[in-house]
């Protein structure tokens, strides 16, 4: 069973709560939400950051070039709460994730992630679900 | 529909308050709401504000058994875009008298604000990592009195001094500009009443492009009644505004767990200034 986080408050928090910084902006603005990337790759960084966490990563395509790309995801807080910021269950730099979100508009090397799957099937799920209508 | 206007209204205030930069949103620790306790009060007989005011909320999330989690945002059809708009609609949308009332000279600065907070014609300066200024910071997580003349306001990554020996404010000539300005404070009854000047100008006081001038006066008037603080603001900044804008209340629990710690809060780093590739910011 996966938990879910839930309630109006939060749901601003999510996004806007970060650090002294209560600013926000569309991520529609710099990110397409019509269209989706699963992408794998190796983590090389994580910056618990506000306002957003990001993750880079590195990605070999089909030609043996690698790209690092990044991954912005809702504020680190959140991960943070859920146990992701540090730990041994959590994030390793090196080993091999999948993720998934938002391509840029820009047509950069960055996403705005909706699900990262942990080589071992662990999987944290981030999106938008209608009030009354929350995913089990 | 009235719950999600409700909802935005709730994003927008509590951004526009900067209630959000407590780590816990609004949320005291261990005491009920209703419980009467009577207010501490120091050797002069003002209350106390010494302690900390955050805590005992949180975002109430854990990992499941299995490692999996589901971070869940709520919008209209499920949509991050409608999301993402509402949003900016309960930003924008709020009563005609509890917006600044801006002279007409300004409106147009104001609205171009407004349409480029999030790109480099007029970046609202908290969404570049920049401080909160007063009243935008809201209240402070901890407050701690270092000696009789200074209490200190601890927020997520700023401070603030608030001198209460009786001291003036430095003469207009001795301004430095600043972030959070040059604040005293003095009680009336059981109310410390904190005048802030010195002000840097660059601090916005709301999301929707609500600029300020250096020139300003901040008034705070903060209250504890039991272990209920509330706070609220006015900024009176006449030569920008026709009539002062009043902002708050906050209203906050003392934590009563002597053993409870704030977490380390996160720095702050913006990234996304240069990659907006339309102007919807909200």
């Amino acid at each position: 069973m996966k938990f879910k986080i839930g309630g109006a408050v939060v749901l601003c928090a999510v996004f806007l709560w970060a650090g002294s910084v209560s600013a926000h902006h569309a991520l529609q603005a710099q990110f397409d939400t019509e269209n989706t990337l699963t992408l794998e790759g190796t983590l090389s960084r994580i910056e618990w950051i506000n306002p957003h966490a990001y993750f880079w990563f590195d990605v070999t395509d089909g030609s043996g070039e690698t790209k690092q790309w990044g991954a912005e995801t809702v504020g680190p807080n959140a991960l943070r709460s859920a146990g992701f910021l540090r730990g041994p269950a959590s994030f390793r730099i090196g080993e091999t994730y999948t993720f998934e979100g938002f391509a840029a508009r820009d047509g950069g090397e960055r996403i705005f992630t909706t699900a990262i799957s942990f080589a071992d099937g662990r999987r944290i799920d981030i999106w938008i679900g209608e009030e009354g209508n929350a995913k089990k | 529909m009235k719950l999600r206007f409700i909802v935005g209204s709730v994003c927008a205030v509590t951004a526009a308050l900067g209630l959000l930069s407590a780590p816990l949103v609004a949320q005291g620790g261990g005491q009920p709401a209703a419980a009467q306790v009577e207010t501490p009060r120091d050797a002069n007989g003002h209350p106390v504000l010494t302690g900390v005011w955050a805590g005992g909320g949180g975002l109430g999330a854990t990992r499941d058994a299995s490692g999996n989690a589901n971070i869940t945002l709520r919008g209209r059809k499920g949509s991050p875009v409608n999301f993402e708009r509402d949003s900016g609609i309960g930003q924008r949308v709020t009563p005609r008298d509890e917006r600044p009332w801006y002279r007409p000279e300004y409106w147009d600065r104001v609205q171009f604000n407004d349409v480029h907070g999030h790109n480099r014609l007029a970046p609202d300066p908290t969404f570049q990592c920049m401080p909160d200024g007063v009243p935008r910071i809201g209240f402070p997580r901890e407050i701690a009195q270092t000696n009789e003349n200074t209490l200190v306001f601890l927020y997520n990554l700023h401070q603030r001094r608030i001198y209460i020996d009786g001291r003036p404010h430095p003469p207009v000539e001795e301004w430095i500009g600043t972030w959070f300005g040059h604040s005293v404070g003095h009680w009336e009854g059981d109310t410390l009443v904190i005048s802030t000047v010195d002000f840097n100008g660059q601090e916005w006081i709301g999301w929707p492009g609500w600029y300020t001038s250096p020139d300003k006066e901040v008034i705070e008037r903060i209250t504890r009644v039991g272990n209920t603080v509330t706070w609220e603001a006015t900024v009176n900044d006449p030569s920008m505004f026709l009539k002062p804008w009043k902002t708050g209340p906050i209203v906050r629990q003392f934590n009563t767990d002597p053993t409870f710690e704030l977490e380390e809060p996160l720095p702050c780093l913006e990234r996304d200034l240069d990659n907006m590739a339309t102007r919807e910011r909200g």
